[in-house]
């Protein structure tokens, strides 16, 4: 026999420092700015940017203007303002396939001359040249070429989110083949900068140089872009939770009692609000994990509750003539085994993830790690406290309703809905109890086949 | 129930999951990137490769019966000996002494023919590879990437359609209301999770998870989805037919848009191409038809629209019915033009035709659709038209939006979480911690199994449906465990223990789940994106994880007790 330990006397207390804890949080969050809306939220810029190696660099040393333009299909010189007039080369990379077939044939032009800087047997269709056409002159202007092996790589995506690191929160992802060094950078626009658009691409371009070498880095293309998710989907997580949360209270009203089914709210409740202003006040980045996360507590929490519920409702079944505190401190009491280790091997499981991940998984698991400890707490301080309240509150109103009558087990017994604590037993001292045991009453069909 | 019943009952859901499963195992584990990649090719791409191999093998087989007509088929080809017997039969011929190459070639009338059959195997095998993938469990953009089309209106489009040039205001609505479109046609095609934003102020960009299929992509534009309905002039394309027939140079000049002298056509008629699809569901023009220029029926008044099958031919028909207006002005067109032909017109490309044998007003059907292509028809006409016309403009893989290493690293901390949570239940009910661990590992099991099923896409927030249904579990087997326990600590038999501890345990654990599950279903319903996705894994996890706890680990008690016949209960290391 255990002893029971007495939760429910420390309740007031316990009401009141969750209810100061989530006014003063809030404030806390509104007052030091609000939410960090992560980049899934925000409009930002999209850049395409590509590492890629030198193939050869070109100058031109003649008259006029010599312009190049590199494409898909070939590489053009177009030199123009030359007193013999206006020349056209076109070299179409089907016919010159290799590097120093290309090469040799450029070197025919009066006036340029072309070192090269990669394999004479250098695919040519691997050639990339972009913001083209542009002008040759006595500078090299260097033509890259895109790497195709991975095993040749120098530009992984973990060496660029290093160099871009000081950047803040960016998102990086490959584009085509992942050997082409070819990357999507997103920043995300916080709205201070008004040039944002022009000077963030002016940085990660120069980070990249800086880590890459100046020729190596092109910048394929620039776009502000809107948010992926809309700010809608914050809001619609509210919106559905609370439906949500108003279908668990009809089916615990239905299950059990409106007291419980209003214990399991508020006690839900309770959690979100505790994690909403953790992650505010902590600043934890909100992305679609922190909604994944707060979603998941609202499952945990509800499960957790749920079970201490039930062993209360078959508890006030067995001992009907317990005063209805000493019931629940024996109910929690003898889930709080379940408790625990339940709290304990979730929490297991997260702290791993925690302790192991990084990124947005990690904060995920640190959001988990919050929730699954307060919604351990709070099913057994919060969900149960709340429930006898209200149990209390209903009671003294329908006595109100009939002063004079004095109420009767048996009156008691046929209106099943109302509560069943009513017949009280003092019990002073509650710490002391002892868990009676007391098995559960046949009925029906099973106490006839007993009998038999 | 008996201890075989359950024991049967388990086996089949174990052989069901496994089905469901097989397909994703095998897209992962089987079959290899080539294979992949050509399944999520264009249909171009799979007719080049499917001819250019079906050529190579004819090259292999003609090289060998000149060298040696006594040799057998190769391996690989053993299919073509099917169709020779088949052949054979037909033609009535003796089967000959041996299959070896010479008899087999012989079994076809010409090159041509065995050309077909190879060429259709190759097909066959890809499409089977691509319908494969429509049942496997897909990584969403943020673990695995996927796909990255970037759409550009064409603003010129727009111009034509307002009358005038547009307006920065009139763009940017045409931008709005495109975007709600393609959200609500990519939502209707299935494709789970797909992120659609604003580029710049002209483009779209749009990322959906999984290979970069260009199917896909085409099949939510599916063209501009312009369709009309215009009046076939049968005289004009007599003459066009004796034209062509007489300049056959002219046929050979490819595009819509035909070579024909000055003043051919009366004014107020058009040339377009009569397409049907071939095997791959490439169009290709059979001939030219000449039709009115104006459409007789624009495509907008058409106000519903639905797939059946044709009662006999069994063909796809779409049924669609008009608005008033519509129907106004269907009927009158379709009683001035009596015994003629209406064509259907898609895109400026002539889809079908039809004889009117009366007057109809406002209830259509409308055949010559293969069924994927009725099917996204009709979608497309019940989404309606896009305001602008949008143009592929490129069309790329892309990485995860989260970190690869991040992943990685992620899904090793998953691993070594579930590791733990196992390793504790058995240390801590000892030999009914095994119990919970096959229960456990059965769960994941049949969740994966069941979402591969519904070809859910996975993303981190479906990960944390994953985290939360094994916390979930884990209680379930906890919220049993404690409760054997005390009735055992009261001194009841072993029997007498379980049974009263899974009684009790039954509805704290419906109970607790039963709430969870009417917030996960009411959430994947109404609920979009990662939302979606997490009440999805979560609503199939509390299903599964009821059954490995409430029915694999009582067969496993029963088992212990009643075969086994253990004398004393391993739940903890205190157990009286």
């Amino acid at each position: 026999m255990k002893r029971v330990i007495n939760f429910i006397k420390v309740r007031f207390f316990l009401i009141t420092l969750s209810i100061v804890v989530i006014a003063a949080g809030f404030a806390a969050v509104f007052l030091t700015g609000g939410y960090t809306l992560g980049i899934d939220f925000q409009a930002g810029i999209n850049m395409r940017v590509q590492v890629a190696p030198i193939a050869f660099s070109l100058q031109y040393s003649g008259g006029g203007t010599a312009a190049i333009n590199v494409d898909k299909t070939g590489l053009n010189i177009n030199i123009t303002g030359t007193e013999e007039g206006d020349k056209k080369f076109a070299f179409l990379f089907d016919k010159y396939a290799s590097l120093s077939s290309l090469n040799s044939e450029l070197m025919t032009i009066p006036g340029i001359t072309a070192a090269l800087s990669a394999p004479d047997q250098l695919d040519t269709a691997r050639l990339v040249g972009f913001n083209h056409p542009k002008n040759l002159g006595s500078d090299p202007l260097v033509i890259n070429y895109a790497l195709s092996k991975e095993s040749e790589m120098n530009a992984p995506i973990a060496k660029l989110r290093e160099s871009l690191s000081t950047l803040g929160i960016i998102q990086l992802q490959y584009v085509g083949n992942k050997a082409n060094q070819e990357y999507m950078v997103r920043v995300q626009d916080s709205g201070v900068d008004k040039d944002f658009n022009v000077n963030m691409s002016r940085q990660v371009e120069e980070l990249l140089k800086k880590s890459f070498g100046e020729n190596n880095v092109i910048v394929k293309q620039t776009d502000y872009v809107g948010p992926r998710f809309s700010r809608n989907l914050t809001q619609e997580t509210f919106y559905l939770t609370g439906f949500a949360l108003l279908l668990i209270l009809i089916y615990t009203w239905f299950r059990f009692k409106f007291a419980y089914a209003l214990g399991a709210i508020v006690a839900t409740l309770h959690d979100v609000c505790i994690m909403l202003v953790f992650i505010g006040i902590f600043k934890v980045e909100v992305s679609t994990a922190t909604i994944a996360a707060v979603l998941t507590i609202v499952g945990y929490s509800i499960n957790d509750t749920i079970v201490v519920f039930d062993r209360i409702r078959e508890n006030t079944a067995l001992l009907r003539d317990t005063q209805l505190e000493t019931v629940i401190n024996i109910s929690i009491t003898q889930s709080l085994s379940r408790t625990i280790i339940t709290a304990l091997t979730t929490l297991l499981a997260v702290l791993a993830i925690f302790i192991f991940g990084t990124g947005s998984i990690k904060d995920f698991a640190l959001n988990l790690i919050v929730g699954i400890v307060v919604g351990t707490y709070s099913s057994i301080y919060i969900a149960s406290p709340v429930m006898l309240g209200v149990t209390y509150l209903r009671e003294r109103k329908r006595k109100m309703g009939d002063e004079q009558k004095p109420i009767k087990r048996a009156e008691i017994e046929e209106n099943k809905s109302e509560p069943k604590v009513a017949a009280v037993t003092v019990n002073r001292n509650p710490e002391y109890t002892i868990i009676p045991f007391a098995e559960r009453k046949l009925t029906g069909k099973r106490r006839k086949k007993r009998k038999k | 129930m008996s201890k075989r019943v359950r024991f049967l009952i388990l086996i089949v859901v174990l052989v069901v999951s496994g089905s469901f499963l097989y397909p994703t195992f095998r897209w992962y584990f089987l079959i290899g990137r080539d294979d992949k990649e050509l399944a999520s090719g264009s249909k171009q791409q799979i007719r080049d490769y499917s001819q250019k191999k079906a050529s190579e093998d004819l090259n292999i087989l003609k090289g060998k019966v000149k060298s040696d007509p006594e040799a057998l088929i190769p391996e690989n080809m053993s299919f073509i000996v099917d169709t020779a017997k088949r052949n054979y039969k037909l033609a009535e011929k003796p089967f000959p002494v041996q299959w070896n190459i010479k008899s087999v070639l012989e079994g076809f009338r010409t090159e041509k023919e065995i050309f077909d059959v190879i060429e259709s195997q190759y097909l066959q095998e890809i499409l089977s590879l691509k319908e494969y993938h429509d049942n496997v469990l897909q990584l969403g953009l943020d673990l695995s990437g996927g796909m990255n089309v970037v759409l550009e209106a064409d603003m010129k489009s727009l111009a034509q359609r307002l009358g005038h040039e547009p307006t920065e205001a009139d763009k940017k609505s045409a931008m709005d209301r495109a975007m709600e479109i393609l959200n609500n046609r990519i939502d209707k095609f299935g494709v789970t999770e797909p992120q659609i934003r604003r580029q710049g102020t002209e483009e779209i960009t749009i990322e959906i998870p999984g290979a970069a299929d260009p199917e896909r992509v085409r099949s939510f534009l599916m063209g501009k989805g312009r369709l009309n309905f215009h009046i076939v002039n049968d005289e004009a394309t007599t003459k066009l037919q004796e034209y062509m027939a007489s300049n056959p140079s002219a046929a050979i000049s490819s595009g819509d848009d035909l070579e024909l002298p000055p003043g051919f056509l009366d004014a107020g008629l058009a040339v377009r191409g009569f397409y049907k699809k071939d095997k791959y569901g490439i169009d290709q023009r059979i001939r030219y038809l000449v039709i009115t220029e104006e459409a007789g029926l624009d495509g907008n008044h058409i106000k519903d629209a639905q797939v059946g099958s044709d009662p006999i031919t069994g063909q796809p028909v779409i049924n669609f019915s008009l608005d008033r207006e519509g129907g106004e002005i269907f009927f009158k067109l379709t009683s001035a033009n009596v015994n003629k032909t209406l064509a259907i017109v898609l895109d400026d490309k002539i889809k079908a035709g039809a004889r009117i044998s009366e007057p109809i007003r406002d209830s259509v059907r409308m055949t010559g659709f293969d069924k994927k292509e009725a099917g996204d028809l009709a979608i497309v006409l019940r989404t309606a038209a896009m305001p602008v016309d949008l143009k592929v403009m490129s069309q790329q893989a892309i990485g995860a939006t989260l970190g690869e290493d991040s992943i990685r690293i992620g899904l090793r901390a998953i691993t070594l979480g579930f590791l733990l949570v196992i390793g504790f239940m058995l240390i801590y009910y000892l030999g009914a911690g095994i119990n919970a661990v096959v229960a456990q590992i059965l769960n994941l099991y049949l969740m994966i199994a069941v979402l591969s099923a519904f070809n859910l896409t996975l993303t981190l927030t479906s990960i944390a449906g994953f985290v939360l249904t094994i916390g979930m579990a884990v209680d379930a087997n906890v919220i049993i465990f404690e409760r054997i326990k005390e009735e055992y600590r009261l001194g009841k038999s072993i029997e007498a223990s379980v049974k009263a501890g899974f009684r009790k345990a039954f509805w704290t654990i419906m109970d607790s789940n039963i709430t969870t599950f009417i917030a996960a279903i009411f959430l994947s319903q109404l609920g979009t994106g990662p939302i979606q996705g997490f009440a999805y894994t979560l609503a199939v996890g509390i299903v599964t994880s009821m059954f490995t706890a409430l029915f694999v680990s009582r067969l496993m008690f029963d088992f212990n007790i009643e075969v086994r016949k253990i004398k004393k209960l391993s739940i903890s290391w205190r157990p009286r």
